[in-house]
């Protein structure tokens, strides 16, 4: 029945899916299932348990359709209850409570860049192990925040969100995260100061 | 895209075809951008620092195909409607609807339920030990008779039963399954009459336990068939996946499962444990046809030459079932021969035939005995 309409976007989905339609439920579901398994595997290592999770996410989500708000952007809403639900099952397993540190672990894997211009190339294989070692350095929400950021094209209200922490937590942590890079010298090849731009990157 | 200014490391980093050119070998983008650095020289320094950061925030994401995408739909499809079935059945009969309501809201998950009669409410509250064996329909121990949820399969086709905990039971026809919703997240126990095939949720701090007439079977999560139809003179319970304990009713108290360990068998993939109602006995063995449990089975049953000791130790691996031999003995036999599709009897059969061995299945073993080779 939505066949004939692609335009829908996410909102009206939302809105047609907490009427109980069934098809919006599942273009819901197509749409967000890759990015969720995306997020869920930084959080957990067991792709069975992420995929169980999801599971019941969206389960619950068809159970609870009209206790929903429509007011939050659908992807957070469910990177948030992703993150909540994986959480709660990892502790869950694990008795000790040591172990309640939240594991992040954003699987950075530094792609080498590849330029025909020799000396470029050079430089740039040596920012990018630069920028690679600070990350390596950061806590696991601090890669967190900067995942978000990157990858699920995230600001800072919505980190807070996501994360279910304050604005000024989130600040906070960026804050600490960019001292890190303030740390690094950039190559003399570039002529743009290197702490600069990264903070130009993250500031939203 | 033309009108995007591009004056930050921002503005590279965050845009689609940018970060397509650089990682993705066949970017449609890659002309854009490559034209893009020829016309605007000024903004290069700016565009690479953007590219070492885009280089060094690559992560690995594990790509689903759209196949894998619809399956899980599915999955999560057969849930919800299964959950409305639940609220229809509900909805037709009035008494069920009085005590199922506020509880289907909090765990709406069981298929469907059949109505729950005041008699066997009764019934369930009059628990004696005695009662078990009249009747085909088996108490639940210790239970709060007000959330009974008493589920039969009179269809000719399997029935799907998703439980509170998420756990997922194909109900066979003519089978019985009952279970309690007030304490399942304390204590998982189902009962069931006939027979069920159970994937059952992991949590190790809720063991599962299935309760039949005559035996109770133990499991932390996995999955395995349970077989027990009132009339017949046998029930068994095979295992598909990780470890399940079974034991005989008396010597199963809730209290002390320990203790009682020694009276229960752990039966692991392809075995399954058989009880004779007419002797009582427990005997373990394996199933008639054995399943490849090996993810990858290492390498294929061809062999050239091969010390015996490495064909036992492949068709081990492949099928989970352990072997015994005589090292020494069998040291000096090897095998030159080629398997394809014989299942797993067939090809033990095979081997033992070529070295003039014979075997024998004990407890879900397989003992060899050879006379060794010359």
């Amino acid at each position: 029945m939505l066949n004939d309409c692609k335009e829908l976007d996410m909102e009206d989905l939302w809105v047609l899916f907490r009427t109980g339609n069934q098809s919006a439920f599942e273009k819901i579901i197509k749409s967000h299932y890759q990015i969720l398994l995306n997020y869920g595997t930084r959080i957990c290592k067991d792709d069975e348990l992420i995929k169980d999770t999801l599971q019941d996410l969206f389960f619950s989500l068809w159970q609870n359709r009209l206790g929903i708000s429509d007011t939050m952007s659908v992807k957070n809403y469910l990177l948030k209850s992703l993150r909540r639900k994986l959480l709660r099952e990892i502790h869950k397993n694990k008795q000790t409570t040591h172990l309640r540190e939240l594991h992040f672990d954003a699987g950075f894997n530094m792609v080498l860049p590849v330029d025909h211009n020799v000396i470029l190339q050079e430089k740039l294989t040596e920012l990018s192990f630069k920028v690679r070692e600070v990350l390596e350095k950061l806590s696991p929400r601090q890669q967190e925040v900067i995942y978000l950021r990157f990858y699920m094209d995230a600001n800072l209200d919505e980190i807070a969100e996501i994360m279910e922490l304050s604005l000024q937590s989130v600040y906070n942590l960026l804050h600490e995260a960019l001292k890190r890079f303030k740390g690094l010298s950039s190559p003399d090849y570039f002529s743009v100061s290197f702490s600069l731009l990264l903070f130009l990157a993250f500031s939203v | 895209m033309q009108q995007e200014p591009f004056s930050s490391i921002e503005d590279f980093i965050f845009n689609a075809t940018f970060r397509s050119w650089l990682l993705d070998n066949n970017s449609v983008h890659k002309e854009y951008w490559e034209n893009w650095i020829i016309e605007n020289p000024d903004k290069v320094p700016v565009l690479n620092y953007a590219k070492a950061i885009v280089y060094a925030l690559t992560v690995n994401h594990k790509q689903i195909s759209e196949a894998e995408i619809e399956n899980e739909i599915k999955l999560i499809i057969r849930k919800t409607d299964a959950a409305k079935h639940v609220e229809e059945k509900a909805k037709e009969s009035p008494s069920l609807k009085r005590s199922m309501k506020p509880a289907y809201k909090k765990f709406a998950m069981a298929a469907s339920v059949i109505g729950i009669s005041v008699l066997s409410i009764i019934y369930f509250k009059s628990k004696s030990p005695k009662q078990t064996s009249q009747a085909d329909f088996y108490q639940l121990p210790s239970v709060n008779s007000s959330s009974i949820i008493e589920q039969s399969n009179n269809s000719d086709s399997i029935q799907l039963v998703t439980l509170f905990d998420g756990s997922m039971v194909q109900l066979h026809p003519k089978s019985k399954l009952s279970f309690s919703h007030g304490s399942f997240s304390k204590k998982r126990e189902v009962y069931l009459t006939g027979e069920a095939f159970f994937d059952v949720k992991k949590n190790p701090s809720v063991p599962f336990v299935v309760y039949t007439k005559d035996l109770v079977t133990k499991v932390l999560g996995t999955t395995f068939n349970v077989e027990a139809y009132p009339h017949e003179n046998k029930a068994s319970v095979k295992v598909r996946t990780g470890r399940v304990s079974v034991y005989r009713k008396e010597n199963f108290s809730d209290k002390n499962t320990v203790a009682n360990k020694l009276d229960g068998l752990i039966v692991i993939p392809n075995q399954q444990v058989v009880y004779d109602v007419v002797n009582h006995q427990l005997r373990k063995t394996i199933i008639d046809e054995p399943v490849v449990l090996a993810a990858n089975p290492r390498g294929t049953f061809v062999f050239n030459s091969t010390p015996l000791k490495e064909v036992f130790k492949r068709l081990q691996h492949t099928y989970g079932i352990t072997i015994i031999y005589d090292e020494s003995v069998i040291s000096s036999c090897s095998l030159s021969a080629s398997m394809g599709d014989e299942n797993f009897y067939e090809k033990l059969e095979l081997i033992c035939k070529a070295i003039n061995a014979s075997y024998e299945s004990i407890d879900g073993t397989i003992f060899i005995s050879s006379q060794g080779c010359s």
